[in-house]
């Protein structure tokens, strides 16, 4: 049987295939996934907080420090700046990494960096606590809106007062658990008589010392250990809760802080 | 061969339509081929004295699109009942405040908290007096659509946007878009992100041209900008500090943790949690934005509820009557062993001729700022 083909019929059924086609060509190509980015020669370094080994909390629970009459300590605040931070390699030449500024905040958890290095065996993280004196009293408006040194995202710059302030730790303690109130808590260490030089050999605290390798097209995850509770040892807040490294009070009071860090060895990295 | 030639041209036409490049400037969404200009950021800002903000990448500043966000933020066409702006609330003269302690929404309802100031927005991340907001373009929704405000609905405004014809040639204009609420809140974004306070005498002499201050001024800035440190021979504090919390160059802590959104010690227990209702941490209830200072003398009332009518009383406050018992203070304030700091009347006078420098007698008359519809 002889169908009539209606070529009218054809021609807009034709039309239409192509102009869907058409317009399918014109929509949004489907989306393919980039290729994985290659893994860059370097390190991750992860910076941590803790209190006898563990973590340390904001905005919850009182930490006890042991070393004094008992006290209890709540964490709401802690941020560092530090520059010149750098990697020692196992020959004693120094890699300094990205510019070498950072600011470290534990509350926010930015606390973990990624930078490109050389191969290689390292034996040391090295950083300056805060910042030479230039940078420290230089125009904190000189430095864009993402760096570590712009104040306005960091809040770590005094403006009036001059300066930055290398390390801030606010929270509030009590002489009790059973207290009602909290006492306030606030130390910032500035100026640049608190500026202070590390260099952090690669091992525990107590053993041996190491080396960590980069390889080739690999990120090496090293893991820096600040144990605040050192920070604090044999510091009463009781007699003194209170320093923004101003005065003579209130500077030896950051001075005996500062030398619990290296005195105590508050800072680790532990062999990867 | 008509036929030949007719589907010829269709598949041309169709295909054509496929060259459109989204990427490509000359070009708009409607195919218009209106190209707005571009302003550039380093205009805007005083990067001497604030430094760059970090501004969003997808919207950048153009001439058309900050007037666009201007025309919106004045007209009343953005409430349900047409009888309110957002520049209602958010007065030019006040530094883009209201000076009443709540302010009047449509068919008289009131606001639940005292209007901000709408200045330097650009350097602050959160937004709201309890910090809700991180971006602009989400922040002006709000007022739009809340019932005690503006109480419209965004399928009406569409509309009414639709049907105006300044915003269909400025819509064009700025974003090559027919009128639309998404395209509207970016370029509302625009005007408020170039909002910007810079010429008070306290910009100018920031952070230490002195010679610019008389006495009072100078005693003020020392007593704002020192340590609490009380002077065994007087019992007089020769540090207030203030900065803290409202230093720098925009009188202001911007990162939440230093002071940026903190609780000054006004109550013992709290009818609004502030923060702690958007957080539901019991330890950030009454906790709020920290305002900046600039124009603080045109921002009166004072405080989140607007409790303080005047700057004497947010000095009196600060000196005498800080809540220390306040369950979540900031260990800013109690770090002193919780000792009132009991401000001379002196020094609170010359606390308040410090604060009166930071008023930007400029920017209240900056014509760029000021309702387009009033000629």
């Amino acid at each position: 049987m002889m169908v009539k083909v209606n070529k009218g019929l054809l021609f807009a059924m034709a039309f239409s295939m192509m102009a869907i086609f058409g317009m399918q060509s014109c929509g949004d190509k489907p989306i393919t996934p980039p290729p994985p980015a290659p893994i860059k020669t370097g390190v991750q370094l992860n910076f941590a907080a803790l209190w006898e080994g563990q973590p340390i909390t904001f905005l919850s629970g009182y930490f006890k420090n042991t070393a004094t009459q008992p006290e209890y300590i709540q964490f709401l605040n802690f941020g560092m700046i530090i520059s010149k931070l750098s990697l020692v390699k196992e020959d004693g030449s120094e890699v300094l990494l990205g510019d070498g500024y950072q600011w470290i905040d534990f509350k926010k958890s930015r606390t973990q960096f990624d930078y490109e290095v050389p191969e290689g065996s390292y034996k040391a993280v090295k950083f300056t606590f805060g910042l030479d004196s230039a940078i420290n009293h230089g125009d904190p408006n000189q430095w864009g809106p993402e760096h570590p040194l712009n104040g306005n995202l960091t809040g770590m710059h005094w403006g009036w007062a001059g300066g930055y302030i290398f390390q801030a730790i606010d929270g509030n303690y009590k002489d009790s658990l059973t207290d009602k109130f909290n006492k306030g808590m606030s130390f910032h260490a500035a100026t640049d008589a608190m500026k202070r030089e590390f260099t952090i050999p690669v091992g525990a605290i107590g053993g041996p010392t190491g080396v960590f390798g980069v390889s080739a097209g690999k990120q090496t995850k090293v893991t820096f250990n600040y144990h605040v509770n050192k920070l604090f040892q044999a510091i009463e807040l009781k007699k003194g809760a209170v320093s923004h490294s101003e005065g003579a009070k209130e500077s030896a009071l950051m001075e005996r802080l500062l030398s619990n860090l290296s005195d105590f060895k508050a800072f680790e990295v532990p062999i990867p | 061969m008509k036929k030949r030639i007719w589907i010829g041209f269709l598949l041309i036409l169709i295909f054509s339509a496929c060259r459109k490049d989204p990427n490509d400037p000359l070009v708009n969404q409607n195919g218009s081929k209106y190209v707005p200009t571009v302003i550039d950021p380093t205009t805007i800002f005083p990067v001497s004295k604030f430094g760059l903000p970090n501004l969003p990448a997808d919207n950048p500043f153009t001439e058309e699109g900050i007037y666009l966000g201007r025309m919106l933020f004045y007209d009343p066409i953005l409430s349900y009942d047409s009888s309110v702006s957002c520049g209602s609330c958010h007065r030019q003269e006040n530094a883009f405040a209201d000076p009443v302690s709540f302010s009047n929404g449509i068919y008289g309802l009131k606001t639940g908290r005292n209007s901000s100031s709408l200045i330097n927005l650009a350097y602050s991340k959160k937004f709201f007096w309890d910090a809700r907001q991180t971006t602009l373009r989400e922040q002006v929704f709000e007022p739009i659509q809340a019932h005690n405000e503006m109480a419209m609905t965004l399928p009406l405004l569409s509309k009414r946007l639709a049907k105006a014809k300044r915003y269909v040639e400025y819509f064009d204009k700025a974003f090559g878009t027919t009128p639309n609420v998404f395209d509207m809140s970016k370029a509302m974004e625009q005007f408020l992100l170039s909002i910007v306070s810079q010429n008070s005498l306290y910009n100018n002499f920031f952070p230490g041209r002195f010679s610019l201050l008389n006495d009072e001024q100078k005693r003020g800035a020392l007593l704002f900008n020192g340590l609490v440190n009380f002077d065994v021979a007087t019992g007089l504090t020769t540090g207030a500090d203030c900065f803290h919390c409202h230093g720098g160059a925009l009188a202001q802590q911007n990162n939440p943790d230093m002071g940026g959104i903190a609780n000054n010690g006004l109550d013992g227990s709290f009818s609004d949690r502030g923060y702690g209702a958007i957080t539901n941490n019991p330890l950030d209830r009454g906790l709020f934005k920290t305002p900046t200072l600039l124009n603080v003398a045109l921002t009166a009332p004072y405080m989140h509820d607007g409790r303080f009518a005047t700057l004497d009383q947010v000095i009196d406050h600060y000196s005498d009557n800080m809540n220390f018992q306040s369950p979540t203070i900031s260990p800013m304030l109690t770090a002193h062993g919780n000792r009132q700091l009991l401000l001379s009347k002196q020094q609170k006078a010359d606390l308040k001729a410090f604060l009166l420098t930071m008023t930007d007698t400029v920017f209240v008359k900056n014509p760029a700022y000021s309702n387009p519809f009033k000629k």
